[in-house]
């Protein structure tokens, strides 16, 4: 079963940094969703999947039963997946407001600082 | 139609809402909590707010989403002085018993994540969905 | 007044110097002065005990836990420097207010203020008694020295050379602390004191050797030792005053200084002395000739210092009693005359506003006074009695020859020692008595504040040469017996007696006539050999600073040219590697072995999310790659409800939801794709680096899966969750009770990047332009 999470892990972080590469904007957002939920599976997976009962004490008991999932890190993934909802919607307002200020969603194209050219020629021009 | 989803809607809000607040106070026993709360929550505006209309849903909210940000922060942070005071550990919580159910300054503070989320991701809802109308 | 607190003094000097200037006009530099006159008398004040043999110790705790105090110390030898550096800071002072006379009052501020901001770093390098405190007082002074040499910051030379001699005496300074960190590691203490008393211990450990280079490195690029020698005349585009102050009296002496102390602790370990000969000799005979072949008076001054230092340095690696006099009598007889040269060529230039020796002829008509302080100056520089250079100059060789050293350092001694008369007569003799018709008038003549010091210092040094006895007394034998680490008996007397000394200073004189005669032929013949001079210079120092601005040019264009493709693939190759490394260096195939029976539900989902994450890569329009990313999502919600994580799958579910709302907010406002962003070469490639990052993820995951997991926090919340926290759901105790304060550092991050998002957008609702 671990090679087959493995494998679906693996293809998603694969898929993200493939959309990381783009120069698109929203693909490159898209890359970070994907990366950031294989990245949950990921600690998810690392924490041991052998039980299947969600980690709740049961009435009447006053310890957590054998068979219970590990409740660490559930704990450490759910901050995790609200954070990184917080990143993502962090970047999308950073692509809308580039996209506005600038007119591109190529990041090829949001190259203002870029077209002023190299700080060293400045300099080697200043020196001349 | 936009008539019925915009009735449906309404009753939706009002259930998602209830929802939201019972995952968010079973929480400590049952699967729920102050960021599923607030996540359900927020979604239950967030209809309300493509639905109807962002102002609507801003009317409903009552206060500004900022405000929910702050509160919910010094909420959770006045939480934990308690503790500060009675063990020098902050955030040590305290509990009192009410029949069989326990009432703790952990609830307080799992009532400052709901408030923080609601107005986290409700002031980005609101922002994008508020050009999109016009 | 106890010493270590003359520090505080000049700090508190630098403080008020600017609304001091801006008060007082003109008369700063008299008022100022009596700062550095405070800090000499309350230094004067313990010449007595320490001329007894007393050692003063202060000390206050700074940063224990380090090892690292407050520890100041005041012997012999830190006691002549301090009476040094606040007696010819005095006079800089006074010098400096009457030099910036007609200037902006702000300029005189600024200028006094990073004189006592340097005066309290040298009292601190050479008063320290931790090597760590030492250490960053010995940094401070580079740092004012940058500041003091880029004066006149709109001064391109200004600005390139006080970087010159930031880089290299800064640079050194690292170097020296490398040094002081590999002390501190060997010997477990960073106090000085205790570093000597315990020598022997250092001597025998196996890091000798890079301690004494370290050490040497830090300070011949202080002191402008060969081949750092070259950044000292550069420095002389310094204003004057922090010329004679800097670069002639005080700082450059750090460097002997250091090794002076380092002397004593290194004596088992003959090879340090016989370095310091070397490099000595080798730094005095080129700025020998650098010397003869200067133009600009403040240069020829700023070359006869370097040979002075290479005396020095060359000093102090010869051994015994009479090394350490001839040291120290050398270091109070240069900074006299030196001092009181570079005072006069200060009002010279500032006169006529000429640098050039050639440019300048018959000024004693117009500064008389001035005159005769050069000339008084530069006969004890020529070593001639009954000036205390000459005495300096026999115990020189005297020390030479006490040493079983072969002829070749005495004949270089001999020869720069000629040098130096010809410097010295050609300093003062020829600007100020010959060629009178080369300058017919002055800007300005001489006033009270830029003759006191000049009169002074030279004055001092004839006072000293007729009468020796209390300057050997009070300050030459206390220092040597500092550096030499018992007690001397100083007989410091002009007269010697028909010695071979006195054979040799007589060859010196002889020689160094000849060449003020023939000063202008010698140039000129030098002149002729400026691809060879070229050599001597800081060629080395240009062509290292090229090579590494070349570097840094070239790997910005590759690395940063601009693209965000490149970025992202240099990060992810990295990552690629790392990961790749470390499987190789322990290749197993461990992680070949499935742990599990296979769920079939499990494996349907993840396959799921494989389909939604290669649609993500194949479909063309944005749309459709939201709903495959949602695929993904909620593939995984459906995961964590399979595997027992309801909080994670209720999660999961709202947040894609939200991402889903939030996603197609911005879909909505972009325009529809068009076009592709990669060309197709550029695809494969990052089809490829993707897929390689894949294969290594899956070792690693698989890895994972096969390593053992450590239960013991988990077992202890599941415990512990009812009885102490009264929860039933461990994932929310751990949440809200366990971690809350990481709890509450997460919301707080939610909260913020909330507020920056929603503050970007604030009015942002129409593109100000397009690119497409």
């Amino acid at each position: 079963m671990s090679l087959i999470y493995a494998f679906a892990i693996a293809a998603q972080m694969g898929a993200g940094v493939y959309l990381l590469l783009s120069r698109h904007v929203m693909r490159i957002l898209f890359a970070v969703v994907l990366l950031s939920t294989a990245a949950n599976l990921l600690i998810f997976v690392a924490g041991g999947l052998q039980f299947a009962a969600p980690p709740v004490i049961q009435q009447g008991t006053q310890m957590l039963g054998e068979g219970s999932a590990n409740p660490l890190p559930q704990a450490l993934i759910l901050t995790a997946i609200v954070i990184g909802f917080a990143l993502v919607a962090f970047a999308a307002a950073l692509v809308l407001k580039a996209y506005y200020a600038i007119g591109s969603v190529f990041t090829d194209e949001q190259n203002d600082a870029e077209a002023l050219g190299s700080p060293f020629d400045a300099e080697a021009a200043d020196n001349v | 139609m936009s008539v019925i989803f915009s009735t449906m809607s309404r009753l939706f809000f009002v259930l998602m809402l209830l929802a939201s607040v019972y995952m968010l106070f079973r929480g400590h026993n049952e699967p729920g909590g102050g960021f599923i709360g607030g996540l359900f929550a927020a979604l239950a505006f967030a209809l309300l707010a493509l639905a109807d209309s962002v102002k609507t849903a801003r009317k409903a909210l009552i206060v500004h989403p900022m405000v929910l940000i702050g509160a919910g922060l010094f909420l959770s942070f006045l939480s934990g002085l308690p503790g500060l005071v009675s063990h020098g550990s902050f955030l040590t919580h305290w509990w009192v018993e009410l029949g069989s159910a326990h009432v703790g300054t952990a609830t307080a503070f799992d009532i400052g994540v709901f408030m923080v989320v609601i107005g986290g991701v409700l002031s980005l809802v609101f922002r994008f969905y508020e050009g999109v109308e016009q | 007044m106890s010493f270590e607190w003359s520090i505080l003094v000049a700090l508190a000097g630098a403080a008020i110097a600017p609304p001091a200037a801006s008060l007082l006009g003109r008369g700063t530099g008299w008022v100022m002065s009596l700062v550095p006159l405070v800090i000499f008398a309350s230094i004067f004040a313990h010449i007595g005990p320490v001329a007894g043999g007393e050692v003063m110790i202060a000390q206050l705790a700074w940063v224990p836990s380090l090892g690292v105090d407050l520890a100041f110390r005041l012997d012999g030898f830190s006691l002549l420097f301090a009476l040094l550096i606040s007696g010819i800071g005095t006079l800089v002072t006074i010098y400096a207010g009457a030099y910036f006379a007609e200037k902006p009052s702000a300029e005189i501020g600024r200028f006094l203020s990073l004189i006592m901001l340097f005066m309290a770093a040298m009292l601190g390098t050479v008063l320290s008694d931790n090597l760590i405190v030492m250490f960053v007082f010995w940094e401070l002074t580079s740092l004012t020295s940058f500041l003091l040499i880029g004066f006149d910051g709109h001064k391109e030379a200004a600005r390139k050379s006080a970087l010159q001699s930031l880089i290299v005496t800064g640079g050194g300074g690292l170097v020296l602390f490398a040094g002081i960190l590999v002390i501190g590691m060997t010997m477990d203490t960073f106090s000085f004191t205790e570093v000597v008393a315990r020598s022997d211990e250092l001597v025998a450990s196996p890091w000798a050797t890079a301690i004494a280079v370290l050490v040497m490195i830090g300070a011949f690029t202080k002191s402008a030792q060969f081949p750092f020698h070259f950044w000292l005349p550069n420095a002389m585009a310094a204003p004057t005053p922090a010329s004679a102050y800097l670069h002639s009296a005080t700082m450059v002496k750090l460097g002997v200084f250091l090794l002076a102390r380092f002397d004593g602790v290194f004596a088992d370990m003959p090879a340090f002395g016989q370095t310091l000969v070397i490099f000595g000799s080798l730094t005095m005979i080129v700025a020998a000739l650098l010397a003869l072949r200067a133009e600009s008076f403040k240069a020829v001054l700023a070359q006869s210092t370097v040979a002075s230092l290479g005396i020095l340095v060359m000093l102090i690696g010869l051994t015994g009693e009479v090394a350490a006099v001839a040291t120290v009598g050398f270091i109070l007889a240069h900074a006299l005359y030196k001092a009181a040269l570079f005072f006069c060529a200060g009002t010279a230039i500032h006169a006529t506003g000429e640098a050039g020796l050639r440019k300048l002829g018959g000024l004693a008509r117009f500064l008389p006074a001035t005159a005769v302080a050069a000339v008084l100056a530069s006969l004890s520089m020529a070593g001639l009695p009954p000036f205390v250079g000459f005495i300096s100059k026999e115990y020189l060789f005297e020390a030479q020859l006490a040493n079983d050293w072969n002829i070749l350092p005495v004949a270089a001694a001999v020869l720069v020692n000629a040098v130096m008369v010809g410097v010295a007569g050609v300093v003062s003799i020829r600007p100020f008595y010959f060629k009178p018709e080369r300058v017919t008038e002055i800007h300005h003549g001489e006033t009270p504040g830029l003759l006191l010091g000049p009169l002074l210092l030279a004055a001092g040094g004839i006072l000293i040469g007729l009468v020796p006895a209390p300057a050997a007394q009070w300050l030459i034998g206390p220092a040597a017996s500092a550096l030499y680490g018992q007690p001397i008996d100083v007989s410091f007397q002009l007269w010697h007696g028909l010695t071979p000394m006195l054979v040799l200073s007589i060859l010196v004189v002889s020689i160094g006539a000849v060449i003020v005669v023939q000063w202008t032929r010698i140039h000129n013949l030098l002149r002729r050999y400026d691809n060879l001079y070229a050599w001597l210079g800081d060629r080395f120092y240009h062509g290292a600073l090229d090579g590494v601005l070349g570097a840094a040019r070239l790997s910005t264009r590759t690395l940063q040219n601009g693209d965000q493709h490149r970025y992202t693939t240099l990060v992810i190759l990295t990552i690629i590697a790392g990961l790749a490394f470390a499987f190789l260096s322990a290749p197993s195939s461990d992680f070949l072995a499935s742990e599990g029976g296979i769920r079939l539900s499990v494996t349907l989902v993840l396959l799921l999310t494989v389909v939604g994450a290669a649609g993500t890569i194949f479909v063309r329009s944005l749309i459709a790659g939201l709903v495959s990313v949602g695929i993904v999502g909620f593939g995984s919600a459906l995961i964590f409800m399979l595997n027992g994580a309801p909080d994670l799958a209720l999660t999961q579910i709202a947040v894609e939801t939200l991402i889903v709302i939030l996603m197609t907010a911005v879909l909505l406002k972009l325009p529809s794709r068009r076009r592709h962003s990669r060309t197709g070469p550029e695809r494969r490639r990052d089809g490829l680096i993707a897929t390689g990052f894949a294969v290594m993820m899956f070792i690693a995951v698989a890895s994972i899966g096969v390593t053992p997991i450590d239960l013991r926090l988990s077992d202890y919340f599941g415990e512990t969750s009812y009885l102490e926290a009264y929860g039933r759901n461990v994932v929310n105790v751990i949440l809200v009770d366990y971690r809350a304060i990481d709890t509450l550092g997460e919301i707080a991050v939610v909260a913020l990047a909330t507020i920056a998002a929603w503050g970007l957008l604030r009015g942002a609702l129409k593109p100000a332009r397009n690119k497409e």
